[in-house]
């Protein structure tokens, strides 16, 4: 199973002590897709990103990263290939805009070398593209939080990986610096053939914008595939216990899902 | 245009560290020429001189009083005391960027502690030449310590929270508590030991040795190259794990060689000249507002403003002022004040 190029994780299970987390899933992640994961809290999508990153290692099972095993794969070959915009940004320490983005070029950087042209050339490429070099020399302790999450997104842009794993990485950002950050990544994948994955929590905007979509519910995969396919009133009553209506939308181009005023009392935890 | 700028920086690096190695020299001068003897600057050189090229000739002139001051009582007790300042300022560095928190300092995991305790051992077992045995147990203890803060922070079964930086801070606050619950316990018991017990936990610099300026620094020099080999893996852990581990750190390794490097550190300061407080806090904090975070820049600076401070404040107490006090009650009540206001400063800018 699984293409040479593919990333996937195969019959993987994993717990937090007694808690098991992610209960034996089987995912393939093609090249040159955006996939969407999308559940209620605590149904284990940023554990499933830790395990895909090789941050945290599955109980049973294994991730393949490009036909390698991903526990046998060094961590510098990992971060050539895969980059994690996590949720922390809380960074305590006043490093420079600049210096956080080169952070990138890390693995690529030999021990006691300066960075070369390449990685300055790449650091303020990928600066201009998102939007963050007028604050390039300003601390990043000093920025709001929406910028520094875009700093960060620089800085897994900057490692320029073929696997882009997001989590919630536009959670504190306004609409137009969201809408322009995943108008950078869809032409990456356009563009460099790479692998979005991203952890969302608007249902909305998964839709609009990736290629499949990955429902999970405690720890197990519910349903993936095309929004069209698996995007159903029922999918998302069954997710999130919440009555909602789906449609097609002509404007947006894509399934959208709609929330009614008076499901708000219907609520039950 | 951005490659002359890191030039640059790599160039300003280079001069700070030039001019801070100036600045200790001169520290040393002056300090080794002060004290109840004066002795001028040029006899202290030629002196110097003489011992290193072994040519007497040199120091012709100069009284042999002066030789034994500058040779046998001086000198050992400033470079033992610079050597201890670098060494508690790059343990400082380390473990602020370890614990992902610019407020920690080489003894929040208890290390000092963990000293203190093994040398009221060594005291209140009266083991004879204590010159070696109460060093010894200072740093047996601090050794020990450290091994067990590992031990509990490596919680079981969960393995993705071990040596995390609270899990650290939590166990290093435990047993820091016992472990001073247990000095206090010493103290009680010690009857008229207690004197020496509470003069050594303030720390000092008198009658140190060539032989603890050579240890120390051996530590040092260790514990440099160590710290300068890892800066840049430091870079990355200090902005969070996660973050550091998919940049390509193997970062729990990384973790433990920096807190071994750096608790050796802090052990072998302690064990040489007591619990000495606020420079392995103060120094990082202040070097950081002119080289930046940048732990490349942070380690070597941090070490020789350590050394010049620590220096200074053990010249004030034994040259200047009109009875030796305790260094490290000297350093707390320098390095206090001056916390709250960079502390004060630092919120409202």
């Amino acid at each position: 199973m699984g293409g040479i190029m593919n990333l996937s994780i195969q019959n993987v299970s994993f717990s937090y002590d007694d808690e098991k987390v992610i209960d034996h899933v089987t995912l393939d992640f093609q090249k040159g897709n955006f996939y969407s994961i999308l559940g209620p809290n605590g149904c284990g999508k940023t554990t499933l990103l830790d395990i895909l990153v090789g941050h945290l290692n599955p109980n049973s099972g294994q991730v393949i990263l490009e036909d390698k095993n991903l526990a046998l794969t060094g961590r510098k070959e990992i971060a050539k290939k895969i980059a994690l915009v996590s949720q922390n940004y809380n960074i305590n320490f006043p490093f420079t805009v600049k210096e956080v983005v080169m952070m990138g070029r890390h693995p690529y950087i030999p021990r006691f070398s300066p960075p070369c042209k390449k990685d300055i050339d790449c650091v303020n490429s990928v600066m201009e593209k998102t939007g963050i070099t007028r604050f390039r020399n300003k601390k990043i302790t000093e920025l709001s939080g929406g910028e520094r999450q875009r700093c960060v997104f620089a800085r897994a842009l900057c490692q320029d990986t073929s696997w882009l794993l997001l989590d919630e990485a536009f959670s504190n950002m306004d609409i137009s610096h969201t809408l322009s950050l995943l108008g950078i990544v869809k032409n990456e994948i356009k563009e460099k053939r790479r692998t979005v994955i991203s952890v969302f929590h608007d249902i909305n905007l998964a839709s609009a914008w990736s290629d499949r979509l990955i429902f999970i519910k405690n720890g197990r995969v519910e349903v993936a595939g095309k929004a069209d396919d698996v995007m159903t009133e029922k999918t998302i009553k069954n997710l999130f216990q919440v009555q909602a209506k789906v449609e097609y939308n002509e404007y947006v181009q894509a399934k959208q899902v709609y929330f009614g005023v008076e499901m708000r009392s219907s609520f039950k935890p | 245009m951005s490659l002359p700028v890191a030039a640059i920086s790599r160039k300003r690096t280079g001069s700070l560290v030039l001019l801070f190695s100036f600045v200790l020299f001169g520290i040393i001068l002056v300090s080794a020429s002060m004290g109840y003897v004066k002795i001028g600057f040029s006899d202290i050189l030629r002196i110097v001189a003489s011992e290193i090229s072994g040519n007497a000739t040199l120091a012709n002139g100069i009284s042999e009083t002066f030789r034994v001051i500058v040779m046998e009582v001086r000198l050992p007790r400033i470079l033992a005391c610079a050597a201890v300042g670098g060494s508690l300022a790059v343990s400082g560095v380390l473990f602020q960027g370890i614990l992902l928190n610019p407020l920690a300092d080489p003894y929040t995991l208890g290390v000092s502690a963990g000293a203190a305790f093994g040398a009221c051992i060594a005291i209140l077992l009266s083991l004879g030449a204590a010159i070696v045995s109460v060093p010894l147990f200072a740093f047996a203890g601090a050794c020990l310590t450290l091994l067990f803060v590992i031990y509990l922070s490596y919680t079981g079964k969960n393995s993705s929270a071990s040596l995390s930086s609270n899990t650290l801070i939590l166990s290093g606050i435990i047993v820091g508590a016992i472990l001073s619950a247990g000095i206090s316990f010493l103290k009680y018991t010690a009857d008229e030991q207690v004197a020496v017990i509470i003069f050594w936990l303030m720390g000092s610099f008198a009658s140190k040795t060539w032989f603890d300026v050579v240890l120390t620094l051996l530590f040092l020099g260790g514990g440099f190259v160590t710290a300068m080999f890892f800066a840049r893996d430091l870079n990355l852990v200090s902005l969070g794990e996660r973050s550091a581990t998919s940049l390509g750190v193997d970062t729990r390794k990384v973790t433990l060689i920096l807190l071994v490097t750096g608790s050796l550190l802090a052990a072998i300061s302690v064990s040489v000249s007591g619990i000495i407080g606020f420079v392995g806090l103060l120094v990082p904090h202040m070097v950081r507002f002119v080289t930046g975070p940048d732990n490349r820049k942070l380690v070597p600076v941090s070490m020789l403003v350590g050394a010049s401070l620590l220096l200074c404040a053990d010249t004030i107490t034994r040259a200047v002022l009109p009875h030796e006090i305790p260094i490290g009650v000297l350093t707390a009540i320098i390095g206090g004040p001056i916390f709250c206001w960079i502390f004060k400063k630092g919120h409202t800018a």
